[in-house]
């Protein structure tokens, strides 16, 4: 029992030493725990703070408060500017291509019939020996694909100029970045009744890529649709039917074939130019090979003195053989048209150099012959 | 156990080590709510400035899409657009509050040249006005009057104002084109729009009594005829909200 009780006060005297230990209580029982675990805990809690300030500090300076967000924004904002961009030069395209298409008679190039004056002929007359000279016609009038093709070619040399310029001259920027648009058309004119309407769908994407550190990037495909309130398609075929009954007029019918077309039609027809020049040389044939003799290489026999021993001293003459020819003498008749559409446009005249407001004409020449005489001829 | 309860049943007064310990829990816990929260306490000037800044990255968001919306717009019909110009010259002719706008030499202009505003929107009207300024040297005023009414009739706005007598305060927001695009496209001074010479054509007309704030600018690059671009700047002001449809 004694031993039971010894136990049960050494039991308390080591929890009562072990509550004075904790309580960081001296020996006149002045309480020192509570002022350590107030400083331990501030002095811990200080650190975690400023370990955590530290890192914020860093975030907070280098990631602005809704930066990413904004930055999204302003990505979008200039991707649309530039997309408008392209629509407007679109539209200015298709402003352009019409007056050179029609100016050019949709040819991009001299056709096979020639040109005058800017002109290019869409019939042209030769004649050639090997023909007996009888005039042989050459037709170039654009049919629908020649004129669609022109124009869709003329339509994309002039945005690709655009497109060029707005790179190299204008341009934005997005993280101090210069961002360019792509050129890759895939281009489709569209039959829209009474207008010119042309689809392009870029093959390569505008890419808007921020700072190497940060993986967004946004990528669009460029696209417009885009029409004018002209229809150069159908114009272009009125004016090729046209050109077709005008073949070979004198100047008076001509004007009044064409005064006829404007009053039927939307175009204004006009004859820009008629001229008639005689051809130079002559068209010649032969009618009778070896038709034609007379004495040559005629030696003089005896010293005619100033004479011409030929004709004076007689001699000793060949005869030679030529063939007998016929001498067709004839007119190139060159008359240049234009049929204004009365729709004016912005032009750049490279003439010039100066941009104007034009009407969008077609223009196109015709050439003939007409013969004017013949005689046979050694 | 017993320990605990004897820290929690103290009865001479010494300070109990759980609200210690739940302070300290307490004050933990705020830091990693901070910490996940991502808030920046340090620094709050950078706060601030990051936050107005952003603010006015907004503004200018706001003008670029006013911008666009001004130079997608389709043009008026002929009767449509001269009615407004008619209403813009009776309105100066009652109170003389649109100074600057030549009303009549503006129509004079859009007659003779119908084809710069048929079947155009704004921007192509800006293409199309490149071609007359551009061609001759006579008309050029012709045209910096044509595009001032033009465009003020187009995009002019009202303030509600009880002081007028039909309650209205008009004003159009500043806009200019410089064919040249002198500055590649950046935003020019904070200035005056229409006292910057490389502006070839400009309208700014604030009427009086509508307060004059800090400018937000837009810029938007228009193709012209030449393959050259012309920059076109617009100037949006928060102060000068609007909540009533021009004429």
């Amino acid at each position: 029992m004694g031993f039971v009780a010894a136990g049960a006060v050494r039991k308390f005297v080591e929890m009562k030493m072990m509550l004075k230990l904790l309580r960081l209580q001296n020996k006149k029982g002045v309480d020192y725990y509570t002022p350590f675990v107030a400083i331990v805990g501030f002095l811990v809690l200080a650190a975690v703070l400023t370990a955590v300030m530290l890192k914020q500090y860093g975030l907070a300076s280098e990631f602005n408060l809704g930066r990413e967000q904004l930055r999204l924004f302003h990505t979008y904002s200039t991707a649309d500017k530039m997309l408008s961009f392209v629509d407007d030069s679109a539209k200015l395209s298709l402003e352009q291509a019409a007056h050179s298409s029609g100016s050019k008679g949709f040819y991009n190039s001299i056709p096979a019939c020639g040109s005058k004056d800017s002109f290019n002929y869409w019939s042209k007359d030769s004649a050639s020996s090997a023909n007996d000279c009888v005039p042989e016609t050459t037709p170039c009038y654009p049919d629908e694909a020649a004129v669609k093709s022109a124009f869709l070619e003329n339509f994309e040399k002039s945005l690709s100029g655009f497109v060029k310029s707005f790179n190299d001259k204008g341009g934005f920027e997005v993280d101090k970045k210069k961002v360019e648009l792509p050129f890759d058309y895939k281009l489709e004119l569209q039959p829209v009744p009474d207008r010119t309407e042309v689809v392009g769908i870029s093959g390569k994407p505008l890419v808007i890529a921020s700072a190497a550190t940060n993986p967004f990037k946004y990528e669009v495909k460029p696209s417009f649709r885009e029409s004018i309130p002209i229809d150069v398609v159908a114009q272009g075929a009125e004016v090729v039917k046209g050109a077709k009954q005008l073949a070979k007029p004198n100047k008076k019918d001509a004007e009044k074939k064409l005064s006829d077309f404007s009053k039927a039609g939307a175009l204004k027809w006009s004859l820009a130019g008629y001229s008639t020049q005689g051809h130079s040389p002559p068209c010649a044939f032969v009618v009778e090979p070896k038709g034609c003799n007379y004495k040559c290489n005629c030696q003089p026999t005896t010293d005619c003195g100033d004479s011409d021993p030929k004709t004076t001293c007689g001699g000793e003459c060949e005869t030679c053989y030529y063939d007998k020819v016929e001498i067709v003498t004839y007119n190139d008749i060159t008359a240049l048209f234009s049929a204004d559409s009365g729709k004016k446009f912005p032009y750049y005249d490279p003439a010039s150099k100066k941009v104007v407001m034009k009407s969008v004409a077609y223009d196109f020449g015709l050439s003939w012959i007409e013969v004017t005489g013949s005689s046979t001829n050694c | 156990m017993k320990l605990f309860l004897l820290l929690r049943t103290d009865k001479r007064g010494f300070f109990p080590l759980e609200l210690v310990f739940s302070a300290l829990g307490y004050i933990v816990a705020v830091a990693i709510l901070i910490l996940i929260l991502n808030i920046p306490l340090l620094d709050k000037g950078k706060a601030e400035s990051s936050i107005s800044g952003k603010a006015e990255t907004a503004a200018g968001l706001r003008a670029e899409g006013q911008l666009s919306s001004y130079l997608q717009t389709q043009m008026p019909a002929k009767s449509e657009l001269f009615a407004k110009l008619d209403w813009l010259k009776e309105r100066h002719d009652k109170e003389s509050v649109f100074a600057g706008f030549d009303v009549p030499k503006a129509k004079a202009f859009l007659e003779k040249y119908p084809d710069v505003y048929s079947g155009e929107d704004y921007s192509g009207f800006i293409s199309a006005l490149h071609a007359i300024y551009t061609a001759s040297s006579n008309e050029k005023d012709d045209v910096k009057e044509a595009f001032k009414a033009v465009t003020g009739v187009m995009f002019l706005r009202a303030v509600g104002d009880g002081r007028k007598a039909d309650g209205h305060l008009f004003y159009v927001l500043p806009l200019g084109v410089d064919f040249e695009n002198s500055d590649k496209g950046k935003p020019s001074a904070k200035t005056s729009i229409c006292t910057q010479p490389h502006y070839d054509l400009c309208v700014e007309a604030g009427t009086y009594g509508v307060a004059i704030g800090v400018p937000f600018q837009a810029v938007q690059l228009v193709p012209l005829a030449d393959s050259s671009i012309a920059k076109v700047e617009f100037r949006y002001y928060t102060e000068w909200d609007s909540w009533l449809p021009g004429p």
